[in-house]
């Protein structure tokens, strides 16, 4: 067997979408035994807590004063409100995926509804209990998924997405997609759960769609 | 819709596993790994290499870490002699996959050849990557790193010849 080097590995952990270092590892203990070893939670260092940019700190900071069950209800509600189609009570076990808005220097978990406009931004927030791999793609006018994010997820922990997006001044609404899995999707995987939206224990998938101004 | 750069603390969570798993595949655990792992992720903030490709980046990581590394390497006191380290091998062709797991061996040749030679011996050699992606990695021409591996094997003879 082929081994894909270790360059292509370090590719696909960033966000790479090579369908065929992405099959081998799905195949190759080696292989994703490395991977594995990337994607585990990294202690940050002294003198980053020092340096950081304080953003998400301000972004965080509306939910990180609620207690823990407010702010998980918070998550709830916003997954509801966003996705008729989901259940109203988040079943033990299966994901939940909050979304919080930055609307100028005001930040909040968004609603479902509020609009936005240029230069407001969102970022995703998920907790998982069993399904290790998120993927987050924009649906564009033509339908095609153009994947934005790629990586693993802590589970059981409640985890910003280290991406966020900020809307244009086009018209007409976003579509993003938020898929979690237990392995990396191929694309045709990934477009399937897009479409689809499963829920289930191996896969797991909703879909945002963000109204602007 | 745009993706907005990553914050510092984002790209450390996103970035560092990878910086960090090449400088011990270089350096091995110890300190001199994790100096040159932070060494290299402050870089590539800097540089703002984050927000480019996941190939594009992960070259960038591949190349300044190796680069880092080795310079290391060459600033340190040689502490073996070329019998210690080419003369037990006798004839036999040296094994630049051992180079990855020979820390001595590895600043053993940094103080001899030209960085940007090992730079391309390792690539190539040792981590697999072909002359194409060697090129990518470090910025050159495929024909600059068929130069690069040439040189590198007629150096590697001499050392052998030396030694023996």
């Amino acid at each position: 067997m082929t081994h894909p080097t270790l360059l292509e590995l370090d590719a696909l952990h960033l966000g790479d979408s090579a369908g065929v270092v992405r099959a081998h590892v799905e195949q190759c203990d080696e292989c994703g035994g490395y991977l594995q070893t990337l994607q585990q939670p990294v202690a940050l260092p002294q003198w980053l807590d020092q340096a950081r940019t304080p953003a998400w700190r301000r972004w965080l900071a509306p939910a990180v004063g609620l207690p823990v069950s407010a702010a998980l209800a918070a998550v709830l509600l916003v997954v509801v409100s966003a996705q008729l189609t989901m259940a109203p009570i988040r079943s033990k076990g299966l994901p939940a995926v909050a979304v919080y808005a930055r609307h100028g220097d005001r930040i909040e978990l968004w609603d479902g509804r509020t609009p936005f406009q240029a230069d407001d931004a969102i970022r995703f927030e998920v907790l998982s209990e069993s399904l290790g791999r998120v993927t987050v793609a924009s649906i564009e006018p033509d339908g095609a998924l153009k994947v934005l994010h790629e990586g693993s997820v802590e589970l059981g922990h409640r985890a910003a997405l280290p991406f966020s997006l900020t809307f244009d001044a086009a018209p007409g609404a976003e579509s993003v997609v938020v898929v979690l899995s237990a392995n990396p999707l191929s694309p045709h995987e990934l477009g399937a759960a897009a479409s689809r939206q499963p829920r289930s224990s191996t896969l797991w998938a909703t879909r945002f769609v963000f109204p602007k101004r | 819709m745009q993706l907005t750069p990553p914050t510092l603390e984002q790209a450390y969570r996103q970035f560092f596993p990878v910086v960090r798993e090449r400088c011990r595949r270089l350096l091995g655990n110890g300190d001199e790994a994790s100096d040159v792992a932070q060494e290299t992720f402050i870089r590539l903030w800097r540089a703002g290499e984050c927000r480019k490709p996941p190939r594009d980046a992960a070259a960038w990581i591949h190349r300044t870490a190796l680069h880092l590394a080795i310079d290391r390497l060459r600033g340190q006191k040689a502490r073996a002699s070329w019998a210690e380290q080419l003369g037990h091998r006798g004839g036999q062709v040296l094994d630049l996959h051992e180079v990855i797991h020979n820390r001595q061996l590895l600043a053993f040749l940094a103080q001899r050849l030209p960085a940007d030679v090992l730079e391309a011996g390792v690539l190539h050699r040792a981590d697999g990557l072909s002359q194409p992606d060697v090129a990518r990695v470090l910025g050159c021409s495929e024909r600059t790193v068929r130069r690069l591996l040439t040189e590198l094997d007629e150096r590697l003879s001499r050392l052998k010849e030396h030694a023996s």
